[in-house]
């Protein structure tokens, strides 16, 4: 356990130990830590429950003359009210009150006694106050800035720096800590033997020219951001945010300022005119547990969504805690409610909903296109457009051929009717796959045309079920839309339940419409989300088998079940209503569908003459609907038909014309590949904000209750008073927010980002609590050096790579890890860095070490999360319904960096978080490091550990040499980076040899053990000995040594 | 051994507690596993435990889903006259309903479609279709009917009851044990959970759920399974015998052992025992799940699906082992009790895993003399509504999510027995005496082994987090012993 959790442990032993014994007692270390934890509860920021009107967190209120009584009175213990009160044995006036179970300790007391003998002098909290560049402490030295404060302290404790760490160790380190993976024999060599005196530094900025740099530094990114690849409550299905985790790497690399890089994260869809890969970053915000549990209500979930964008950004960015702050004023920081929700209001315009899918992402999202992505749709294009211009042609010498003269006069009524008729399917002449649209135009593609062709209520009908016919881009209906839908049926029995025709995501809660025949009975559904948010209506009447009959359905766009009527053979039944409550849109994004919503769900019937008008239809109207359109345009006098009735019979008669089936088939095949394409497309979510005349009214939640609001005040976007204000031209909005946590006089982001930097380099922050820098976090172990990095990278403009240089190049870096004499005693946790930390590595380093080690790692950067190996059963041990089902990946994927590991935030790759990866469902900033037997047996058992274990073992029976010795000793280099003593090699020769000997005379187990994973090995290898070295290599990848990063 | 006691000696002299914090002895036998028990600034506020305890273990028999506590334990004669009446508004007072009822336009009153007694000394009603096993230990339980929560949808409703808030990244209910008390046994974990399945798996579970949030993560639970592995990873891969393990480990511990003496780092010889410790489990683990010793009447009581791996009944019995080889937090999933429609029939399936196997437990825990300090709680994320969801007929109908009531069985560890606590009214819909909230609930069982739950607590983002939350909450003073 090397790593601070408990925070206050931290902070007390620190600020208590020697240096405040041995140093006058500081208020901002000593004694504001005491006031926070002890008194603020009652007498701090929260002013509605603070107690006897007294407030100990700021300075006048706390020296105030109440009725002549003062808590503190500088200089004067027996003046001061708060010393009698700690100090006396009267159970009604002590203070704390024994009530709260917060004694103070003897030495908090003796701090606050020296405090005020001394005359209590008072400072603001340290982090509200905007740090400016200290005076280095060896004005003249050519040290290292960062290496003159730490001498300073170490000066004062009066410990000596530790000795610079051999090179071997060195670049060890260094490559761990800037690419997370370990460096190669060659980088070694290259750096032992390099005596120029930049040798090192030539090291440091060839990594941090490494593309793998942008990864290690994403892995402290994605948890600070709760990246996963899915979507946490409830069901916890996939979603697809990988382009945003795509975008952190590369950020990294092109070395984009912090500022740049944390404005287009929290607002990047609200800069000027911005570009995808902005639109991406701002995708930050939208790495948040989401839900789609069916009985969860939106409004409830959509504020848990904002407050966690609060909670987030404030930690990640301000070092702020303001989660409490949603049900009541902060207890410790000047942070009220109201100035929380005013913070909430930054975020409480997205448009994104409370309900999220099952499947994929939620609203808003930019597509992304992946390059073959692209070059496939550019492929079907051309095929489209070479289609189009064949149909065009023949259209050309064709069409005219339909004109028939004709001898009726047109009947008033039924031109009246024509001009709603949005798309007619008369299903006869289906020669090729494609169905005409004889109306519409929007003719679809179907099966082999002799499939579901069958004998119609005219000439030909089509057969429901057995296959069906679609089209990417037929007109839409909305909730507020008046529609008719017509079609002769003919039911092959009363069980047949199924739809006639449909625009249906079975996947997104059913949301579309349908005519659906349900026993028999014909009705509708008007689906937003199924089965709360939906208008159904069947008919009561059902039909009967083996007849043609007539089914007609109008819904008038009320958004009400009443609006809805059936009619069977012209006549209007009677209904019964299973579902009448929409709202929202029904609008999906699959195709319109002839013969079933999906595969498989088609009633047993046939249709035809389905018509389809934009308009509802009086009884009267329903009757025309009943006639052959086709027959009736026909009879018509050319003269004087109608334009829809031309185009009818011009498509009935194209839809004769064999060449121009064989093209249209052509055409609409490439345009539904380009659609399956498109909508099959990688999509990331993104910020989006509700249009200005559609934003939503914040208010106060009270106690956070989303059905709480008070309704009286209305809370406009701001920051908190303690903090400095926003400009004067700041935008009301997340891009107002973005630039406020940069502008100039902000004293949190420059120290918070610097302390994650160090944390990262160091393995600790300055401040040990580097997601809150308020009253209860720690106390910096160095402020003045963290003043100094804060301001520098500021100056800098915000250059990441650069601080991470000045850290690199740091003599207190470069120190020897190894403990002396004393330290366990003096320093056990390393606060005044007179040696450099030892750590182990965190969880993908682990892994990616073992793969680099044994040559497998594909160290290719980007895509989609990966499933290498897991142990069977994981997923559908917790998942919803069992579901969805883990499929492991197969050759590369087995081996990619561990960063690209599909993160299934319900049960996350057991192997990372063994080792301590958090599951990803909150923001941490900062990871605790164990040392457990669970993660001896992971090391030591994982297939993936394993086979990496027998690559290892064949690189060394290949490139290790010929001889035991010199074998052992060149794996113990390569994985160490340092040769071993004689007495190492002893040890591993002795493992081998008696591996050998077992394996001698068990080659069954040897075969076994050297099969492990799913990649070949060299067959030319003796098993025996290939198995014997697999053990030692395992021995040597569990090497405490080689699990840390030294 | 030597390398336990000297971890203990090094981590006690360095480490985060240090000097100003204390290490936690108490009543822990402290091992490796789970077994930092660690308190933060102040020593006196957090030496656990704070009071003697009742209890030393914890058996968690958690039905997630939703039990119905109307079909099961909450019946009322006069849901009979009830049943298919409206439920009145003046009942259901305002009450928020899930989306998968709100669009219903009617709420009709269903009563329960078994046959119900009253049984035990005190006459208490239960359901003795499903649950004679359970009525036959009637007196030895006390019932809880007024188990409440705010929550009325699974996910956030067993994110808290499991870890006392409805936010995410708090440690669960066995974190902060296996934390604050450490683990009684020196190679098994502080803190294992099981999980079996129903007649469908049903709701989902998250990792959340037996998490250590903020703690580390060397306090979540431990998944022990019904497979090969029972702890994941812990064969060792095809291919290397045992002996080959030995020797592989011997060369590890000495080439630790000569880093070690150059290095110095404390941490490694840490490693070294957590080697020892992995080995060790790997005897220990396979030994305490095989059941195949058990004798012939473990399966008589316990019933024939105990011989069934992975079944609730099978995990009754690993629990019993469990609890005498010194695992502080024992929890068992049982999957599928969310029975929105079909319920008649799916729930019977459910008792039937159930009710004989739990039953069982008790007896068997009572009969080698470690009831007394093992509780034993049966119960879920909250109840189910008195009125239909989906098509009522003659024998069949569903039941949607409620949390203002439901009702957990507890015994053992300082519990009461043979108590009813709480009550609800006419239609088990709404609580009319002795409410007990979820964190009331977890206050008390954290009293009966030893902890003032608002003492136990760890700052977090500058907060005293306690499992109970921020609310007031309070240990049932009645339903002790």
């Amino acid at each position: 356990m090397r790593k601070p959790i408990f925070q206050i442990c931290l902070l007390a032993g620190f600020s208590s130990s020697a240096l405040a014994e041995s140093s006058a007692v500081d208020f901002a270390r000593d004694i504001r830590p005491i006031l926070s934890d002890k008194c603020f509860f009652c007498h701090g920021p929260d002013e509605e429950h603070r107690e006897a009107g007294l407030r100990l967190d700021l300075k006048e209120d706390a020296f105030a003359d109440n009725d002549g009584i003062r808590a503190f009175v500088s200089g004067d213990l027996d003046a001061s009210e708060s010393w009698y009160r700690i100090i006396t044995d009267d159970d009604n006036d002590v203070m704390p009150p024994s009530k709260v179970k917060k004694p103070l300790t003897d030495q908090e007391k003796d701090l606050i006694k020296r405090w005020i003998e001394s005359g209590a002098e008072w400072t603001d909290h340290w982090s509200f106050v905007n740090p400016e560049k200290p005076e280095l402490p060896e004005a003249d030295s050519k040290k290292h800035p960062i290496d003159q404060f730490i001498a300073e302290r170490l000066k004062q404790e009066k410990i000596k720096p530790s000795p610079e760490a051999d090179r071997r160790t060195l670049i060890r380190r260094i490559t761990f800590d800037l690419t997370g993976l370990p460096p190669t024999p060659e980088d070694v060599r290259a750096f032992i033997e390099d005596t120029s005196p930049n040798a090192y530094e030539k090291v440091v900025d060839r990594l941090l020219a490494s593309p793998h740099f942008g990864e290690r530094m994403a892995l402290m990114w994605l948890d600070a951001a709760r990246y996963g690849d899915t979507s946490v409550m409830h069901a916890d299905g996939p979603r697809d945010m990988w382009p945003w985790r795509d975008w952190v790497v590369n950020a990294y690399n092109n070395n984009q300022p912090y500022d740049q890089f944390s404005i287009e994260q929290l607002a990047g869809d609200l800069l000027p005119d911005p570009t995808n890969d902005q639109l991406v970053a701002s995708g930050f915000n939208r790495n948040h547990p989401s839900s789609d549990e069916g009985g969860a209500i939106a409004e409830e979930l959509r504020v848990s969504y904002v407050a966690d964008r609060v909670k987030t950004t404030s930690n990640v960015w301000l070092g702020l805690s303001m989660e409490c702050v949603q049900c009541h004023d902060h207890k410790y920081d000047p942070v009220s409610q109201k100035e929380y929700y005013q913070f909430y209001a930054y975020f409480n315009n997205t448009t994104d909903p409370g309900m999220q899918t099952r499947r994929g992402n939620q609203m808003p999202f930019v597509e992304i296109l992946t390059t073959p992505e692209q070059d496939k749709i550019d492929a079907a294009g051309k095929k489209r457009d070479n289609a189009i211009a064949k149909v065009r042609k023949i259209e050309a010498s064709e069409a005219k051929k339909s004109e028939a003269p004709g001898e009726k006069e047109p009947a008033g009524a039924l031109q009246k009717r024509l001009q709603n008729l949005v798309h007619y399917f008369p299903f006869d002449d289906v020669r090729s796959r494609v169905l005409v649209d004889a109306a519409g135009g929007k003719h679809l593609l179907g099966p082999k045309a002799s499939k579901s062709i069958s004998d119609g209520k005219f000439n030909q009908g089509t057969q429901v079920g057995e296959r069906f016919y679609e089209s990417g881009d037929i007109t839409e209906f909305n909730e507020k839309s008046q529609l008719t839908f017509a079609s002769w049926v003919r039911i092959a029995d009363t069980n047949a339940s199924g739809a006639a025709f449909a625009r249906m995501d079975v996947q997104q809660g059913h949301r579309g419409y349908d005519l659906w025949i349900q026993q028999g009975k014909p009705g509708i559904h008007l689906v937003n989300k199924w089965p709360g948010n939906a208008i159904k209506v069947i008919s009561e009447v059902a039909l009967t088998p083996g007849q043609w009959q007539h089914v007609a359905v109008t819904y008038n766009g009320s958004r009400k079940a009443a609006g809805v009527k059936i009619y069977i053979d012209g006549k209007a039944v009677p209904a019964t209503v299973e579902a009448d409550k929409l709202t929202g849109t029904i609008k999906p994004t699959v195709p319109f569908r002839v013969g079933g919503r999906s595969r498989g769900a088609a009633a047993k019937a046939h249709l035809d003459e389905v018509q389809i008008y934009n308009r509802v239809l009086t009884q009267a109207e329903i009757a025309w609907t009943q006639m052959d359109l086709i027959k009736e345009a026909n009879e018509t006098l050319a003269a004087k038909r109608h334009a829809k009735q031309k185009r009818i019979l011009r498509n009935h008669f194209l839809s004769r014309v064999e060449p121009w089936s064989v093209a249209k088939t052509d055409e609409l095949h490439a345009r539904l590949e380009i659609n399956n394409l498109l909508s099959g497309k990688t999509t990331s979510m993104v910020m989006k904000d509700n249009a200005p005349d559609e934003m939503r009214v914040t208010y106060v939640l009270d106690r956070g209750a989303y059905d709480a609001p008070r309704e009286d005040e209305a809370i406009s976007p701001g920051t908190p008073a303690a903090l400095p204000p926003l400009p004067d031209d700041a935008p009301p909005n997340r891009l107002g927010l973005a630039r406020w946590i940069f502008s100039d006089n902000n004293p949190l982001t420059p120290r918070v980002a610097a302390n994650q930097l160090w944390q990262l380099m160091f393995g600790n922050g300055i401040v040990r609590t580097p997601a809150d820098f308020g009253a209860q976090g720690a106390y910096p172990t160095h402020l003045e050096l963290l003043d100094w990095l804060a301001v520098d990278f500021r100056e800098s403009g915000w250059d990441i790579k650069r601080m991470i240089k000045q850290l690199a190049m740091s003599e207190t870096y470069r120190q020897s890890s190894n403990f002396r004499t004393g330290d366990v005693e003096r320093d056990p946790d390393n606060f005044h860095l007179a040696r450099s930390s030892r750590h182990r590595l965190q969880a993908e380093m682990i892994r990616d070490n073992a793969l680099a080690l044994s040559g497998l790692l594909v160290d290719e950067l980007g895509g989609p999360g990966v499933k290498p190996y897991q142990p069977p059963g994981l997923w559908k041990e917790v998942g919803l319904s069992g579901k969805p089902v883990f499929v492991q990946d197969k050759g590369d994927k087995l081996y990619r960096r561990s960063l690209y590991t599909y993160w299934k935030r319900s049960a996350p790759h057991p192997a990372m978080v063994i080792f301590d990866a958090p599951n990803r469902e909150t923001c941490v900033i900062q990871r605790p490091s164990t040392n457990t037997p669970l993660q001896a047996l992971a090391a030591m058992n994982d297939v993936q550990m394993i086979e990496a274990s027998r690559h290892l073992a064949e690189r060394i029976l290949k490139e290790g040499g010929s001889t035991d010795h010199a074998r052992a000793s060149w794996a113990f280099e390569l994985a160490t980076a340092r040769s071993p003593e004689t007495s190492e090699i002893d040890a591993l020769i002795e493992v081998y040899q008696h591996s050998l000997t077992t394996y001698d005379s068990a080659p069954e187990k040897s075969q076994l053990l050297v099969s492990a994973g799913e990649s070949g090995r060299d067959e030319t290898l003796k098993p025996s000995e290939h198995a014997a070295w697999t053990v030692v290599a395992s021995l040597i990848l569990n090497l405490d040594e080689v699990l840390t990063r030294n | 051994m030597n390398h336990l006691i000297n971890y203990q000696q090094l981590e006690s002299r360095r480490n985060f507690l240090g000097r100003s914090c204390s290490l936690v002895g108490g009543a822990a036998l402290s091992s490796l596993l789970g077994s930092r028990a660690l308190t933060a600034n102040d020593a006196s506020r957090h030496l656990l435990p704070h009071f003697a305890p009742k209890a030393k273990r914890v058996i968690y028999l958690f039905m997630a889903g939703g039990p119905s506590h109307i079909d099961m334990f909450d019946y009322k004669p006069k849901m009979r006259d009830l049943h298919g009446t409206e439920l009145p508004d003046s009942i259901r007072n305002g009450q928020r309903i899930t989306g998968m009822t709100s669009g219903q336009s009617s709420f009709p009153c269903v009563a329960p479609m078994f046959n119900f007694e009253k049984v035990g000394e005190r006459g208490t009603w239960m359901n003795t279709d499903l649950l004679p096993h359970t009525a036959g230990i009637a007196d030895k339980i006390s019932i809880i009917r007024s188990m409440n929560t705010e929550a009325i949808n699974h996910d956030p409703a067993i994110t808290y009851i499991n870890t006392g808030t409805q936010q995410f990244g708090h440690p669960s209910m066995g974190s902060w044990l296996a934390y604050g008390l450490g683990s009684l046994s020196e190679d098994l974990p502080a803190y294992v959970t099981m999980i079996s399945v129903g007649k469908k798996p049903g709701q989902a579970l998250y990792a959340r759920l037996w998490g250590s949030g903020f703690l580390p993560s060397r306090y979540q639970g431990v998944q022990f399974r019904s497979g090969n592995d029972p702890v994941l990873y812990l064969n060792d891969p095809a291919g290397l015998d045992r002996g080959t393990r030995r020797k592989m480990l011997d060369g590890l511990a000495s080439l630790n052992q000569q880093r070690f003496d150059k290095v110095r780092d404390p941490e490694i010889e840490s490693r070294i025992s957590q080697y020892e410790m992995a080995f060790r489990m790997q005897s220990s683990v396979p030994d305490l799940m095989d059941t195949s010793k058990e004798p012939e009447r473990t399966f008589e009581l316990y019933g024939e699906q105990a011989r069934e791996k992975g079944s609730f009944a099978s995990n009754c019995v690993l629990a019993r082992r469990m609890a005498e080889r010194g695992v502080r937090f024992i929890q068992l999933f049982h999957r599928g009790w969310d029975q929105h429609g079909n319920l008649p029939k799916d729930l019977a399936h459910n008792c039937q895993s159930v009710d004989q196997p739990a039953a069982a437990l008790v007896k068997d825990l009572e009969q080698r003399g470690m009831l007394e300090d093992t509780m034993v709680i049966f119960g879920g994320e909250f109840g189910r509504t008195i009125y239909g969801q989906g098509k009522l007929t003659e024998d069949n109908h569903g039941r949607d999510h409620h949390g203002r009531c439901f009702t957990t069985w507890v015994t053992g560890g300082g519990f009461q027995s043979g108590l009813d606590y709480g009550e609800t009214d006419d239609y088990a819909y709404n609580i009319i005496e002795d409410p007990v909230h979820i964190n009331d609930f977890n206050a008390t069982v954290l009293h009966n082994l030893g902890i003032d739950h608002e003492r136990f607590s760890v700052k977090h983002q500058g907060l005293d987090s306690r499992l109970t939350g921020v609310e007031n909450r309070r240990v049932i003073k009645d339903l002790l012993a």
